[in-house]
């Protein structure tokens, strides 16, 4: 082992070294203190470690320039570090969560199928008379038909089980590089007719209808069909474009409020091909739409992973509130005001000690959480503040629009309500208020309205209503915290972004620096502006590095 | 117990800035294990160091790991910590290093753990052997990434500055004797490339490199 003398050498040489006695070891020079302050500084705004040559210029120079520090915010590096700050403060990263149902997974060839296929009891059913892919042949066609063979399994064959053969497509997510597809997954038809007696005579192949047909397939290039990297890349994409998005406002020094209200935001090649083309899936169509409130790009083809183009959303929107990744993280609408009051607000919300009563206590029967003995104190609170995504699908990213041309919906639909014609969809059961969700005679007079409305005009005399949050979205509730008054926003950004450069709080005698930093920062929100002023700060500067540390009552 | 963690760091701070030439092998002391140094809280002149008594503001923060993702590359020219498939060991390590997925651990841990140094003795370990390859194949000095220069307490001075931030005047030999006599002791047992692979470890390990 070559480094095993040197790792015994190493180990008797740390310990006396170390336990070497202290007395004036640890005082400093001047130059070595704005070394030690380089040092800080390039950590914490680059990232890295400062090189030779800069330790040499402050050496030369006897102090951090000014100058020093402004290039330093103005460094990829800086962008970066706030990247990390934003990855942080509200969880990026929507890995794990499936974007569709297993009729729109391709899976790789295997030991039942000689090409990719759709490993779907639906699809395989009707394609092949049983749960098996395609034989390994060149798939022809015979009148217009997709030829097939009984299976070779003497068993499978008897009962009816067939196979096609393959083709090359040139799939979308790799046009250069055909794959092999097992032919009726690969079939192109947009439109067909239906093989059962249920639904429309003719139906379209990109929706829940597919398996009413052996004519449909993944479509055109198979654009219908995601695979497991084509998911992956949508779910990875939706976190980049969240963090493009905060990085776009610290690089353009726009003011650090548009993290809220902004309605740019870029789309790239998976995330442009995932809502054009896959999202009326199963599982997808009552979470998703393709109309998320912008037009999409027309020359992005989903390979283009690293292609991004900034597109402006509708009025709905708001800032990160509304990018699918923060929907997709915190899914319910009180998972979102929960995240929203920890990052925005620094409040959390906490019952009073005590507050909560036995869990056999007959209170608990109250169905109002703003009324229930001990949740009433944090929802009273929570409640109104989830109203403002009440216009959002939760466990998805769909906006709920009032009117629209088609898939409205108004805060009261007759047709989920107590005589509708449409109480058991699933429309109904996902937004409104339903026969089952208002089983309970607190719950009835709301049926038929958007589920976010339940409770919504009964929070009591003392704190009336909040319906008016439904309507009014997220971009409102952005409003409550950049209003100048309260300055929830720049008060609580202050406070994080300070503890993100010194790693502690505020202390309780640095009242007044919190406050300068908060008032400066509410004039205008300019993020470089808050971290120069810290980094610059008495308090950041003392902080320098253990070895800096002078005994209590030392010189310093 | 963060704080408790980062005082096995933090106790570094007389090595750091004018270490003693050691003395031969003590017998480390069995009750107190912590990865660089035997240390007797109760010593009066180290009080200092403890929690309770650093300021708020001055207490050490252990380098993040994408402090060092980013630093190790650009001190040793584009080398990396890598697995035998060239994978990035801090992408590979990430969560066992104490970074936060956002899925299972949404903080980060940027406790100076034993397993986190133990990995960072890993790395150095890497990192030194692949710089002082390439600087064996460098012939010139200025573009050596260790072996700056021939003179062994000059080169420690460069060192000293380039991975401690820590400028060393040229008649102070106390701030490198500890270095200095770590290079001759393994030189005495080994070889010349074996103290300098010594000497760049201890540095990269040391509480001056790790923390800030």
């Amino acid at each position: 082992m070559r480094y095993a003398l040197v790792l015994s050498l190493l180990v008797s040489w740390a310990a006396p070294v170390a336990a070497a006695p202290s007395g004036p070891m640890c005082e400093q020079s001047s130059v070595q203190e704005q070394l030690h302050y380089l040092r800080r500084l390039s950590l914490d705004l680059r990232g890295h470690l400062p090189s030779v040559a800069e330790y040499e210029y402050v050496t030369q120079q006897g102090t951090v320039s000014a100058q020093q520090i402004d290039e330093m915010l103005t460094t990829e590096g800086f962008v970066e570090r706030m990247r990390n700050y934003h990855r942080d403060l509200l969880w990026v990263n929507i890995g794990g969560q499936r974007l569709t149902g297993n009729m729109w997974r391709l899976s790789g060839p295997s030991g039942t199928s000689a090409a990719m296929w759709v490993n779907n009891v639906a699809r395989t059913a009707r394609y092949r008379g049983g749960r098996v892919g395609c034989a390994d042949f060149e798939s022809s066609m015979s009148n217009g038909q997709i030829t097939t063979r009984p299976h070779p399994d003497p068993e499978m064959a008897a009962n009816g089980v067939v196979q096609e053969g393959w083709v090359w497509v040139q799939a979308y997510w790799n046009p250069d590089q055909p794959v092999k597809v097992c032919a009726f997954d690969a079939q192109e038809h947009e439109i067909v007719d239906n093989q059962t007696n249920r639904g429309p005579a003719q139906i379209p192949c990109n929706n829940f209808y597919a398996n009413r047909s052996s004519e449909c397939g993944c479509g055109p290039n198979l654009r219908w069909c995601l695979t497991r990297d084509s998911e992956i890349q949508v779910r990875r994409s939706w976190d980049e474009q969240l963090l493009r998005f905060a990085d776009a406002i610290v690089r353009g020094d726009r003011p650090y409020s548009e993290l809220l209200t902004s309605r740019e935001m870029e789309v790239n090649g998976p995330i442009t091909h995932f809502l054009k083309h896959q999202t009326q899936a199963p599982g997808n169509a009552y979470l998703v739409t393709g109309d998320q409130g912008y037009d999409l790009p027309d020359d992005l083809g989903q390979h283009q992973v690293d292609e991004w183009r900034s597109v402006t959303r509708s009025s709905m929107h708001a800032g990160v509130l509304t990018l699918p990744s923060f929907l997709t993280k915190f899914q319910s609408n009180r998972g979102r005001a929960t995240r929203f009051y920890h990052a925005f607000r620094c409040e959390a919300f906490q019952a009073p000690p005590g507050g909560l009563p036995a869990t056999d206590d007959d209170c608990h029967n109250e169905p109002n959480l703003t009324k229930r003995c001990g949740c009433k104190y944090c929802h009273v609170s929570v409640e109104p503040a989830a109203a403002y995504w009440g216009r959002w699908s939760e466990q998805g990213i769909k906006p709920l629009i009032p009117e629209a041309q088609s898939d409205a919906y108004p805060a009261f639909d007759p047709a989920c309500g107590p005589d509708g014609n449409q109480r058991g969809s699933l429309r109904c059961r996902l937004y409104y208020v339903n026969e089952v969700f208002a089983e309970d005679d607190a719950r009835k007079p709301y049926e038929g309205y958007l589920r976010s409305y339940l409770f919504a005009d009964d929070l009591g005399e003392q704190n009336g209503s909040y319906s008016a949050n439904i309507e009014s979205g997220p971009q409102a509730m952005a409003q409550t915290v950049l209003d100048p008054g309260e300055s929830r926003f720049a008060k609580c950004t202050s406070q994080r972004i300070f503890k993100h450069f010194t790693g502690r709080d505020f202390r309780t005698t640095e009242s007044a620096l919190e406050g300068q930093l908060s008032s400066t920062f509410q004039t205008g929100f300019d993020l470089k502006q808050l971290v120069r002023q810290i980094v610059t700060s008495a308090e950041y500067r003392e902080g320098a590095r253990f070895g800096l540390i002078k005994e209590e009552g030392g010189e310093q | 117990m963060r704080i408790a963690s980062l005082l096995i760091l933090a106790v570094g701070c007389t090595a750091m800035e004018a270490p003693t030439p050691p003395v031969q092998p003590a017998q480390p002391d069995p009750h107190f294990g912590d990865h660089w140094s035997q240390v007797e809280r109760e010593d009066p002149e180290q009080t200092w160091a403890h929690p309770d008594q650093v300021p708020m503001g001055q207490m050490p923060r252990r380098l993040e790991v994408e402090h060092l993702r980013r630093s190790i590359p650009l001190l040793f020219g584009g080398i990396q910590w890598e697995d035998r498939n060239e994978r990035s060991m801090w992408d590979v390590l990430s969560r066992t290093l104490g970074e936060a997925d956002y899925l299972e651990v949404t903080e980060s841990n940027a406790d100076p753990s034993p397993l986190f140094a133990k990995f960072m003795d890993d790395m150095a370990a890497q990192v030194c052997g692949k710089a002082l390859d390439r600087d064996a194949h460098t012939a010139e000095a200025n573009e050596r990434l260790i072996l700056r220069h021939p003179d062994v307490k000059s080169n420690l001075r460069f060192l000293r500055l380039k991975l401690h931030g820590i400028a060393v005047a040229p008649d102070n030999n106390e701030a490198v004797d500890a270095y200095y006599q770590l290079h001759q002791t393994i030189q005495a047992q080994a070889s010349s490339g074996q103290a300098w692979l010594g000497v760049c470890m201890a540095m990269l390990t040391a509480p001056e490199f790790m923390t800030y």
